[in-house]
């Protein structure tokens, strides 16, 4: 009776048909929570197309990774959950560290303090020789660890340590578009330069649509032979030659370039002199060029460490085809990791590993004669 | 000639030479020399030295030599007169009326003369020194300046982090790691142990504290370990390796470079030698005739990722093969009924058909935790035992228990994990089964606790 307290048969049934399919929703809905990772990481990719059946293609990269629901992209960082694409790192680094601009390495990019570098886990390519193998080469949920850390965090983390730099490092930050393109935006209402590490796989258009918010890059160009890249790096060297011509025409974004060069593979002195004069062509002669030596790791541990003599050699077939700032990595005192004026032949910067031991220089021009030396300096 | 030289220089001049510690056995003389030689290669490596550095430094090697060969000679000449001089004020000492004043002014003088000839010496050698510090590089001189002589070169030399590479954990980072993920019951237990263990370790390298200062440092140390652990994952992330720094009473494997007179700098002391300059003129030829690029060579396909999962796998196999082995002892002991064993069995072959890693782990534990409550006998330490070591992999703990682990190479268990194994070990070679076991499953209890 309307008024009274306490429920009529009808409507007693018609709750308990209520609760029970509510309780069902509530189950399928738990356990399509589940399937995602819980947090702000579950947030929709960017760079990819619905297919038919549930299925997704991603667009960020040339992998292009066609995959059904449930399933990761090769890159391991972004996936199809219920037919959405979807990162998998966002908000969750791997790695946090403060370091100098120098390890990235960037030796024309001068900064006043350190960079906040971060990483998260996963990379769209496989080096054979990875050194964070144990970060790139897994998923999220395989990593040996994950912070969690929104944007704003990462950014006041920065700030707290005496930053001047985020640098996007370690493992490919293309994997974790979506987590760079808004720490970058607040980094740079902050008052922080944006830095990124990365080998250059990345579509044109995702990449066209980052570099605005980027004050540097260093361009891992790991070869020039598209037979060395397919066999031991996992990818395709046209697109990432694609990535650096788009990077040379942007003329605000500084950048430098550096190759690892591993014994046997890739340290033939005629595929050293393709690259460097293809790097001139493209870019000028006054793009610096690292040429790092090459220790075992991963799956190439039975190659010795590039020998110190074939790193000198081919600096020097660097600088014959007309490069002017060819350095040498992961020497620690040799004088290959100095820069020395192109015009005067003087040492001007003197490093040991990732420390600047002394700068002579005025602003950006030599000390001793005056010329320019092209670089961010301060 | 030469070795009368070098030995009066050693003994007159304290310069830094091995001749006043060297070994009466000819063979670990030969050893010392050999040490020397290594050591100076490692340091020739480290600093990558162009050909031309090399030859400069070849060359001033050799004249530090002969400056210090006309010098030997001189004293070598006026020896016989000093020493005369030196015995006779000696002898006087052992007399009542001590020795005459002309004695004294002889031993005297023959002194001064050959102070100021060692001050002459010592200007020489630093003009060489000086030289060859122009032909090194800031950084080169960084290198040389902070190198100490070993067999094997610190990481820092042979195989320094790397452009592009997250930084290596330190032995004390991962240290501070493992007191963070210990479980509370296990840290409260083992927190001042810590404390007392690192500052033992810190006394044995650098003397006794007094007691005060001792126990004050051991409180200090115990906060910072309370600080670690209540410190966010990304400040720790951030901050660990100042942190580790702070524990760092640890020896770090250098030796044998005490006795060493340092009164020239290290550039001096380690390359301007007459054996430093035949070591560098033969590195010289070698680097000349080496290849500029190296032969292809086969290639592993080892994948430390593969490696690690094969491990945790084989250790489960080992697990499930021990509980398989207490159940056929129950069975045919007669303690377990016909259903209740096909109930068993029907387990095991589900298990085989592979779940995951944990979730076969958590059903093995069941089985086995079932099967030893109706008695525990030998057969049970086995399983119990491998639990244990899959547990440590799969904790990520540093392998104390394997004793050719390369790495951490802690010399202590801070842990007290180590302790507990070794009593577990005491107990199985004593035929005390129960109380091993026990032990076992309490270790078992605290790996668990460690978070992930």
């Amino acid at each position: 009776m309307p008024g009274q307290e306490g429920f009529t048969r009808r409507q007693f049934l018609s709750r308990c048909a209520a609760l029970a399919m509510g309780a069902c929703c509530a189950d399928a809905l738990g356990a399509w929570a589940a399937a995602l990772p819980a947090g702000p990481e579950a947030r929709r990719a960017r760079y990819w197309k619905p297919l038919a059946g549930g299925m997704t293609r991603c667009e960020l990269c040339p992998n292009g990774c066609v995959r059904p629901d449930g399933g990761d992209g090769r890159c391991r960082a972004r996936g199809n959950r219920g037919g959405v694409y979807r990162t998998l790192t966002y908000g969750r680094p791997s790695v946090i560290a403060v370091d100098p601009v120098e390890k990235c390495p960037l030796n024309h990019f001068q900064l006043r303090g350190h960079a906040f570098s971060i990483a998260t886990a996963g990379c769209n390519l496989s080096c054979q020789y990875c050194h964070n193998w144990a970060f790139s080469q897994v998923g999220p949920q395989e990593a040996p660890k994950v912070y969690s850390m929104t944007p704003r965090e990462v950014v006041a983390k920065a700030v707290e340590n005496h930053c001047d730099a985020i640098a996007y490092f370690y493992t490919e930050p293309v994997v974790f578009f979506e987590y760079m393109m808004d720490i970058a935006a607040l980094a740079r209402k902050s008052g922080l330069k944006n830095v990124m590490v990365t080998a250059g796989y990345i579509s044109p258009e995702p990449l066209r649509e980052i570099l605005p918010h980027l004050d540097a890059v260093t361009f891992g160009l790991k070869g020039f032979d598209e037979a060395y890249y397919r066999d031991y790096v996992g990818g395709e060297l046209k697109h990432v030659l694609r990535s650096a011509e788009i990077l040379a025409q942007t003329k605000r974004v500084w950048w430098e370039v550096v190759t690892l060069l591993v014994p046997s593979l890739n340290d033939d002195m005629a595929q050293v002199a393709r690259l460097a004069k293809w790097l001139r062509n493209t870019a000028g002669s006054e793009v610096p060029l690292h040429f790092t030596r090459f220790r075992p790791e991963y799956r190439l541990k039975r190659l010795p460490m590039t020998p110190s003599k074939t790193l000198t050699l081919a600096r020097e077939t660097a600088m014959a085809q007309g490069l002017k700032y060819v350095y040498l990595g992961n020497l620690p005192g040799h004088q290959g990791a100095d820069t020395v004026c192109p015009r005067c032949g003087r040492t001007i910067v003197e490093r040991l590993g990732f420390k600047v031991l002394e700068r002579r220089m005025r602003g950006n021009k030599c000390a001793h004669c005056s010329a320019v030396i092209k670089g961010v300096w301060l | 000639m030469k070795s009368s030289a070098t030995f009066v220089l050693a003994l007159l001049l304290m310069r830094a030479t091995l001749a006043a510690e060297e070994p009466r056995d000819p063979r670990l003389k030969e050893v010392m020399k050999v040490r020397q030689e290594i050591s100076l290669l490692n340091l020739l490596n480290g600093l990558y030295l162009s050909d031309e550095q090399l030859g400069r430094l070849i060359g001033l090697a050799q004249r530090a030599d002969v400056i210090e060969e006309s010098y030997a000679k001189r004293f070598a000449d006026g020896a016989d007169g000093h020493l005369a001089a030196v015995q006779a004020l000696r002898d006087g000492l052992y007399t009542p009326t001590g020795p005459s004043p002309d004695v004294k002014e002889r031993a005297s003088s023959g002194q001064k003369v050959i102070d100021a000839a060692r001050d002459r010496m010592a200007e020489e050698l630093g003009g060489v020194e000086e030289e060859a510090k122009g032909v090194l590089s800031e950084g080169q001189l960084a290198i040389v300046e902070t190198f100490k002589p070993c067999l094997l070169p610190p990481k820092s030399l042979s195989d320094p982090v790397a452009v592009g590479q997250v930084s290596t954990t330190e032995r004390e980072e991962a240290v501070l790691d493992v007191v963070r993920r210990m479980p509370v019951f296990l840290y409260h237990h083992r927190r001042a142990t810590m404390a007392r263990m690192i500052v033992e370790r810190g006394e044995r390298e650098k003397g006794k504290m007094p007691d005060d200062v001792r126990e004050g440092m051991i409180r200090t140390l115990a906060g910072r370990l309370d600080a670690a652990r209540a410190m966010s994952e990304v400040d720790f992330g951030l901050k660990k390796a100042g942190l580790a720094k702070e524990f760092k009473l640890f020896d770090d494997k250098v030796t044998y470079h005490q006795g060493h007179r340092r009164e020239l700098g290290k550039v001096s002391r380690f390359l301007l030698n007459g054996e430093a300059a035949a070591v560098m003129a033969k590195y010289r030829d070698a680097m000349r005739s080496a290849p500029a690029r190296t032969e292809a060579q086969e290639l592993t396909q080892a994948d430390p990722k593969e490696q690690q999962a094969k491990r945790r796998e084989m250790l489960l196999r080992r697990f499930g093969r021990g509980v398989h082995a207490i159940f056929e002892e129950r069975k045919s002991g007669g303690k377990l009924q016909d259903m209740e064993a096909r109930g068993i069995q029907e387990e095991f072959k589900s298990l085989r058909e592979g779940a995951a890693d944990a979730k076969t782990f958590a059903s093995l534990e069941k089985l086995a935790d079932r099967l030893n409550a109706l008695g525990v006998t030998k057969a049970s330490l086995e399983p119990a035992r491998a639990r244990v070591q899959y547990l440590f992999v799969a904790k990520r703990l540093p392998n104390f228990l394997n004793p050719n682990a390369a790495k951490p190479g802690l010399e202590t268990d801070f842990t007290g994990l180590q302790a507990m194994m070794k009593k577990a070990d005491e107990a199985e070679s004593q035929d005390r089964v129960k109380e091993a076991k026990a032990a076992l499953d309490r270790l078992a209890e605290c790996l668990k606790g460690f978070r992930d």
